[in-house]
């Protein structure tokens, strides 16, 4: 026992060395957040904490997306657990989102020959597309901007 | 177990825990700082994006709300953190909603809207004088870029 005590020793040492590291920077992250944009007065940094966190939420789950209808519908989780949390004023923001993906997702399936998921997909979009105010929401429209999408936002 | 040992463990362990919570705390330091450069690039290129778009498909009253929202994100980012980029973006934002107002028929707000275009481009590149109509050809050259993208 006596000659395995500093390997012992070493062990609570790296295990505590853990834990401490992973606590203080989860509190001093989380403390240091709430400091972001603090020139601003405490309402107006509040907001552009928020929105700008949901905003690079949002930047972020744009970078992985994958060229198959599941990446996509994970895509769509992703948003809506993004928009549950995000200020009411950037809902347009993740709804046009939505409506890329629901108008990439009936491209998608159009292709896969199934035209039944591809009908209803393409509805939700051209329902959010008419919501966020586009007066061309034609089947040529949403393909256009599925094309468009997936030309740029999609890894093969 | 002796005293000795347990001496051993409780040092090793307040050691071990003080060393890694002062390595975390500098680590969360320079997360955070990344983090809000990361998003204070992130969120205008975001916004930008979505009045871009409603700009180009949506009707006056949802073109000219999306536009609103990026003028007043940018304008807070650039409160919080002066920048020569942010400064610019509000010109084309400014030149956006004169576009959307001179569509509208609105030609005080397009000039209000085009006044303030020009400020925001003035600070952001003062040796240059523009008119209305190189601002605006600016920011259609802008979004064909932006589109082909």
């Amino acid at each position: 026992m006596k000659r395995a005590l500093p390997y012992f020793a070493f062990l609570i040492f790296l295990g505590c060395g853990y834990l401490g590291y992973f606590g203080a920077v989860r509190i001093a992250y989380r403390h240091k957040q709430s400091t972001w944009f603090s020139s601003l007065e405490k309402q107006d940094a509040e907001r552009l904490r928020q929105n700008s966190q949901t905003l690079l939420a949002l930047g972020l789950s744009n970078l992985l997306i994958q060229n198959t209808p599941s990446a996509l519908q994970n895509n769509l989780r992703s948003l809506a657990q993004i928009r549950s949390t995000a200020r009411q004023e950037l809902w347009p923001i993740i709804d046009l989102r939505f409506a890329e993906d629901y108008a990439m997702m009936a491209r998608l399936e159009q292709r896969a020959d199934n035209l039944e998921a591809a009908a209803a997909h393409q509805e939700a979009a051209k329902d959010l597309l008419r919501s966020l105010g586009w007066p061309d929401i034609s089947d040529k429209a949403v393909a256009d901007l599925a094309d468009g999408q997936l030309r740029t936002r999609l890894k093969q | 177990m002796t005293r000795a040992m347990k001496i051993t463990f409780m040092v090793a362990a307040i050691g071990g825990f003080v060393v890694g919570a002062v390595y975390g705390f500098y680590s969360a330091n320079e997360l955070s700082a990344a983090m809000e450069s990361v998003a204070s690039i992130s969120a205008p290129s975001v916004i930008s994006n979505f009045a871009r778009q409603q700009f180009e498909h949506a009707d006056g009253v949802h073109a000219r709300q999306a536009v609103l929202l990026e003028i007043s994100t940018l304008e807070e980012l650039e409160r919080a953190a002066h920048d020569s980029a942010t400064e610019g973006q509000l010109g084309f934002a400014y030149t956006r909603l004169a576009m959307i107002e001179e569509g509208a028929g609105q030609a005080d707000a397009e000039r209000q809207a085009l006044d303030q275009a020009r400020g925001w481009l003035n600070h952001s590149h003062p040796r240059q004088e523009r008119t209305d109509e190189q601002m605006k050809s600016a920011l259609k050259r802008w979004d064909s870029a932006a589109d082909r993208l």
